[in-house]
């Protein structure tokens, strides 16, 4: 990550100093600079249009307030007088557009959810049940502003009642209220930091891809190689049994959500994958997993075959095992692998891997949902690639299509995730959130393209971005990002022959794209060495005089339309459906 | 579980102190961490904490108290930022203090 702090700016109505001082002196990654705005000045901050002196427009918000101060229909409410439902739900939509408005200043606006300390009971019974009751229109409230805010790019609601349930029972303070107008503990700003942190984090793409897990005492109880697949502990009337079969189903949950499955373990390969097809309580089969190496070899090694096979750097991969000697192996040999401690107690295994928040992301995309079936076609297509005599067999086997489109509503939340996820392929690494993405491609002269890969095995979704800015004569590349994915078939090549394609259209005479290095794109540097553009150091140009040959296996769908140029001749949409022209041997 | 004596005594409630001041040190930034001494100053002509701190911190001891020894005390009754005789002048100073508020509802 980043070594320059992420900075913050806290709007509240009460005094969320203490806050700063965790987020700011907290061990934890990012590094954070906080700043608080005037507490109780909730309104004025949030519709004010200046930027806070040293902030810039990729300062994160956070807007975090008790729910009277910025509904006052509320405080009626609180003192038992009569209330009028619609006129709390007018002021909570008023609140919800300050918050709009106040995004356009920031790069991203936490916003939390409305809570009630736990010693205010409200009408008691019947808090929950009557209109009138705190509870009752607390949690109307609370739906109306994620109802208001739910698909505003770059805005996102946090759920304080967690980090109120993890401080306990001094969760609230009223001593601190009176004395320095904070109304949580320590220990509830302490866990507000960890999760804003984990929000940063998240919003900045960094989420794990692939849990690699072991097999025996973890995924089921006893060795398999020992007592046979029927003798494990799994399922049954038994709570350890039970307990494995529930962390199998939050690996699952998981699974279904696009994280990817893998196993390590140290086993006969078949009697392993024996007892996953045949035990009756297996909630896991081996159609599951992406990869699995179970043998007999260092996990380290192995989980760095994986992550290989899969395509997928090591700062993406968690490794589960309940043996700590396996643990710390994997922890000194690959630091970048996330190694969770694992509870000795089976029945903490599924709440330990459903609290971990480096799953979450900022988005959650088609693609993600379809991303393991995406992976077992991946699987198929590795397959046939041995039984192929050539490479360029195979590739035409594939009778891969990529279609591109612009960014629209429909892609940009997609688009979003990829640029901020994609590493190895990226020739710049140039990270924006979802709104300055359609920010940035607001101004006449930037295209941004993106490519949507399917194949006879499957669809890969929308996996690759193009963008073009033109200046003149001419056409820069910007971004070059593809997913880790569709590596290796091409089509990064027909890419670079839209961008040659559409740079002609457009007037220019020269294509030119810079690659700034990052510790993990060298594949990206790799390919532009090997584009047939002329390189100058770190910089790559092509004279769009001349076609860019696209290969040959590939079909190119512009249907899409994205051919309208402004600046001369547009190429009509009919014929754009065509085979591609060979690719020269480079 | 370390067994809670009848009525602590200073050196009992030391290390509760010292406690505090490590909760209260993930507020801060790392060279400016308090040292886990009786002599820690806390409030004073050459202190570092500042009010907001010591807020918390006071409501941090009252917590971790009523916590290891079950007794509810105040620390914001008396004096507790007079430059002589205040208790919250040094880490020794407010576990003694402390020691004495226990040890009277004992």
């Amino acid at each position: 990550m980043n070594s320059t702090p992420i900075q913050i700016e806290l709007i509240s109505d009460f005094n969320l100093q203490t806050l700063a001082n965790y987020l700011e002196n907290g061990e934890s990654l990012p590094a954070v600079s906080a700043r608080v705005a005037p507490f109780g000045q909730v309104v004025p901050t949030l519709l004010t249009k200046t930027k806070k002196d040293g902030f810039d427009g990729n300062a994160f918000a956070l807007v975090w307030t008790s729910p009277a101060s910025v509904v006052p229909a509320f405080s009626d409410a609180l003192q038992s007088r009569p209330v009028h439902e619609q006129e709390i739900l007018a002021e909570v939509k008023q609140f919800a557009q300050h918050v709009i408005t106040a995004k356009d200043r920031f790069r991203s606006v936490l916003v939390c959810a409305w809570t009630l300390p736990r010693w205010q009971r409200g009408l008691g019974l019947l808090d929950l049940q009557k209109p009138s009751g705190l509870r009752n229109l607390l949690l109307k409230m609370n739906l109306e502003l994620i109802s208001a805010l739910e698909s505003v790019p770059g805005v996102y609601i946090l759920n304080p009642q967690d980090w109120i349930e993890a401080a306990g029972k001094n969760a609230h303070s009223p001593k601190s209220w009176y004395l320095s107008k904070t109304p949580y503990g320590a220990e509830v700003l302490k866990q507000a930091a960890v999760e804003i942190k984990a929000a940063l984090r998240t919003i900045s793409g960094e989420a794990r891809k692939l849990i690699v897990v072991d097999l025996d005492d973890t995924m089921w109880g006893g060795v398999v190689g020992d007592v046979g697949w029927e003798n494990l502990r799994l399922g049954g009337h038994d709570h350890i049994g039970e307990a494995f079969v529930d962390f199998q189903r939050a690996l699952q949950a998981l699974r279904n959500r696009g994280i990817l499955l893998a196993i390590a373990s140290k086993n006969d390969e078949s009697v392993a994958l024996l007892a996953l097809q045949q035990h009756p309580e297996m909630m896991l089969r081996p159609e599951d997993f992406a990869a699995w190496r179970i043998n007999w070899k260092d996990k380290a090694a192995n989980i760095i075959e994986i992550a290989s096979e899969l395509r997928l750097g090591l700062q993406s991969v968690v490794f589960i095992d309940d043996n700590p000697f396996e643990r710390a192996r994997v922890r000194e040999a690959l630091p970048e692998v996330l190694v969770p401690e694992w509870p000795n107690d089976k029945t903490l295994s599924a709440s330990t891997l459903l609290q971990m928040d480096c799953f979450d992301t900022a988005q959650l995309t088609n693609e993600d949902q379809a991303r393991a079936g995406m992976y077992a076609a991946e699987q198929q297509r590795e397959g046939l690639k041995t039984e192929m005599p050539t490479v360029e067999h195979w590739l035409r086997s594939l009778q891969t299509k990529v279609t591109v489109e612009e960014l629209n509503a429909s892609n940009r939340a997609r688009v979003a995730q990829l640029f901020n996820k994609t590493n190895q392929m990226n020739l710049t690494t140039r990270r924006m959130s979802e709104s300055e993405l359609v920010a940035w491609t607001e101004q006449e002269n930037r295209k941004l393209f993106v490519s949507r890969v399917a194949d006879r095995f499957g669809d890969s979704g929308l996996t690759g971005i193009l963008t073009l800015e033109f200046d003149g004569d001419l056409a820069t590349v910007t971004d070059f990002v593809l997913s880790c994915r569709v590596m290796g078939r091409q089509v990064e090549e027909t890419m670079l022959a839209v961008a040659v394609e559409y740079s002609r259209a457009a007037g220019s005479k020269k294509l030119r794209a810079e690659f700034i290095p990052t510790a993990k794109n060298k594949p990206c540097l790799e390919f532009w060495t090997h584009s047939g553009f002329d390189r100058d150091g770190a910089v790559f140009t092509w004279d769009v005089a001349r076609e860019y040959p696209r290969p040959s296996c590939v079909q190119l769908d512009l249907s899409a339309g994205i051919v309208e140029v402004q600046h001369s001749q547009s190429v009509s949409a009919e014929a754009v459906t065509r085979e591609t022209e060979p690719v020269p041997a480079s | 579980m370390t067994s809670i004596p009848q009525v602590p005594s200073y050196e009992d409630v030391l290390p509760v102190v010292y406690k505090g001041l490590d909760e209260l040190n993930q507020q801060r930034a790392r060279n400016q961490r308090l040292q886990a001494t009786p002599e820690c100053v806390l409030y004073g002509d050459t202190g570092s904490l500042n009010s907001l701190e010591l807020s918390n911190f006071m409501v941090l001891m009252e917590q971790l108290v009523q916590e290891k020894f079950g007794v509810e005390i105040d620390l914001t009754e008396g004096d507790p930022f007079s430059s002589e005789s205040g208790h919250m002048r040094t880490a020794g100073t407010l576990a003694e203090h402390i020691s004495n508020l226990v040890r009277e509802q004992a």
